[in-house]
């Protein structure tokens, strides 16, 4: 039987961000993945060596669009360490919650893709109804309903008020009783079990040695989660349990995910009731002693890590020096190439769809000159790249 | 009550102490640096020629360990490249550091040993040109495939 490559991408009706796949298949069957991620990159760790502390907090932030709270708290909780100091426990508590929420907007984004890509409008429209509670939940207590722009270094920078609070409660009560019935027709619906039960099989040693991670790695049943093993901010003194679950395929992925999803709206009950008294964030003089810090988040996709080097001297007080980022997506590829070989053409999208990939988050504002007999690369600024925006739409023949 | 709580750091620390100690054990002649940071993170530098003994190391005696990611590291004009393995054993991160010569940047690939290396090796080979022998690159993995050969965008001043 002779093989034949399908390539998908990068640009394709079914992928929802750029990414390149090179499928060898025999016959009906995926035989080999080859994977170029690139597609997004845009040098944000080359772009965060040249900006302040500060400015990179609102860099990092725009890493991702879903998970931009989870890239913001390890960079910011990274720089405190380094700075030595300790933000009051009411901003340690606001970010936990936001952590919690975004959490649950992610998640409710990812299962109504899901659902589509099973051939399941229905209950994507529901789904991502429902999310609205979500989004205007973040929009009330940040002021924005994707990027938050609510971590500082040293702190938060809102407060929530009776009046949220209030909102919060009221949207968890809602929200609660949405994700029960989906857990409740996602486990007997057999239009959506005879799509996932046993597609995207990833088995716990394979997953553990490809170094798999979050709700992935959770449904076959590995109990990892940063927020436990490697506690950050409120969830030290929080409640809560690592849900796994034993299926090690799609389905087991969706029913880890409406777990958690019920798991982080108890911790946001409990994070209301126990909202510590007093002020939200510290003056911090953002000049950066030597150090290195490796911090470590749980994003909704799994374990998100930054590494953040400064050396204290001219090379780094006011910029750091080297910030390096590992998205969880990045870290769950190579378990996807594996659930994807021996697969059929049909499953693709729902296994790819089941690790719920975020693209961005591999990270492209570099330019080469080639034309110099010596290479030499640089970064355009905004202001650059608005002038020629500008007058690439002049030269377009339609304008003329 | 502060007794407790100082019991509780010495009982807590003492799972770095041991996993540094028994490195230290296998590991003492080719163990430059060590330092136990704080809970849960400890960075060691250790020779290029130990790291594949290493991590078989923590392999036997450990079930499960979890390469978060690796750091390249450009210290500057006149240092050495630095990569740094982000490890996680028994929920402590064990950062391990290793040199490579900027005059001659290669090292041996450790995807045979921990096969979630594949990709983040790629992703240095294209950022700084180091070559992981073993994991040589057949095509761009991060840049585009027009990006000039020898140009690399997180390398310092050159």
């Amino acid at each position: 039987m002779s093989e034949y490559t399908i390539p998908i991408g990068p640009i394709h009706p079914s992928l929802k961000e750029p990414m390149m796949f090179k499928f060898i298949v025999e016959n009906e069957i995926v035989v080999d993945v080859i994977m170029k991620i690139s597609y997004n990159h845009r040098g944000i760790e080359k772009a965060a060596e040249g900006r302040t502390w500060l400015q990179d907090v609102y860099l990092l932030e725009r890493i991702c669009g879903i998970c931009s709270h989870a890239h913001t708290t390890a960079f910011t909780n990274a720089v405190e360490k380094l700075l030595g100091v300790e933000i009051p426990p009411r901003a340690e508590y606001i970010r936990t919650l936001v952590a919690e929420l975004e959490r649950l907007h992610s998640h409710s984004l990812w299962l109504g893709i899901t659902t589509h890509l099973a051939g399941w409008d229905t209950l994507f429209m529901y789904i991502w109804r429902d999310r609205e509670v979500v989004m205007d939940i973040l929009e009330t207590v940040s002021g924005n309903r994707v990027n938050y722009g609510i971590n500082t270094i040293g702190g938060v920078r809102r407060d929530l008020t009776e009046g949220s609070i209030k909102k919060i409660r009221k949207g968890m009560d809602l929200l609660e009783k949405r994700v029960k019935y989906y857990r409740e027709v996602c486990g007997k619906e057999d239009t959506l079990l005879k799509r996932v039960v046993g597609v995207g099989v990833l088995k716990p040693e394979v997953g553990k040695e490809l170094g798999a991670v979050g709700p992935t790695i959770r449904a076959s049943g590995v109990p990892i989660d940063v927020r436990k093993d490697d506690p950050y901010n409120a969830y030290d003194e929080l409640p809560f349990n690592v849900v796994t679950n034993d299926m090690c395929d799609v389905a087991g992925r969706i029913f880890v995910r409406i777990d958690e999803m019920l798991e982080s709206i108890n911790m946001i009950r409990w994070l209301l009731d126990n909202l510590p008294d007093g002020p939200i964030s510290i003056k911090v003089k953002p000049i950066v002693p030597e150090g290195e810090v490796v911090s470590r988040v749980e994003a909704p996709r799994g374990e998100d890590i930054h590494y953040v080097r400064s050396y204290g001297d001219a090379r780094s007080r006011q910029k750091p020096f080297r910030v390096k980022v590992r998205a969880p997506t990045l870290a769950n590829w190579l378990a996807t190439r594996e659930m994807l070989k021996g697969r059929y053409i049909a499953d693709i999208p729902i296994v790819i769809g089941g690790i719920d990939p975020c693209i961005s988050c591999t990270s492209r504002v570099a330019f080469v000159d080639v034309s110099h007999s010596k290479p030499k690369s640089w970064v355009w600024t905004d202001e650059e790249l608005r002038v020629y925006g500008i007058k690439w739409y002049q030269n377009k023949m339609w304008r003329k | 009550m502060s007794e407790g709580t100082q019991k509780n750091s010495i009982e807590f620390l003492s799972k770095e102490k041991s996993l540094l100690s028994r490195i230290e054990e296998n590991f003492g002649d080719s163990l430059k640096e060590k330092l136990i940071q704080c809970e849960r993170r400890i960075f060691v530098r250790i020779k290029k020629e130990s790291l594949l003994d290493l991590l078989k190391f923590l392999k036997e005696n450990w079930d499960y360990v979890h390469l978060s990611t690796i750091t390249a590291l450009d210290k500057g004009k006149d240092e050495d490249f630095q990569l740094i393995y982000h490890l996680v054993v028994d929920n402590v991160v064990l950062n391990v550091k290793v040199d490579v010569p900027k005059s001659e940047p290669k090292i041996t690939t450790i995807k045979n040993v921990i096969k979630a290396a594949e990709f983040y090796e790629m992703e240095i080979n294209d950022l700084f040109g180091i070559t992981f022998l073993g994991n040589e690159k057949k095509e761009r993995f991060i840049l585009p495939d027009e990006w000039p050969e020898g140009v690399y965008p997180l390398r310092k001043g050159s």
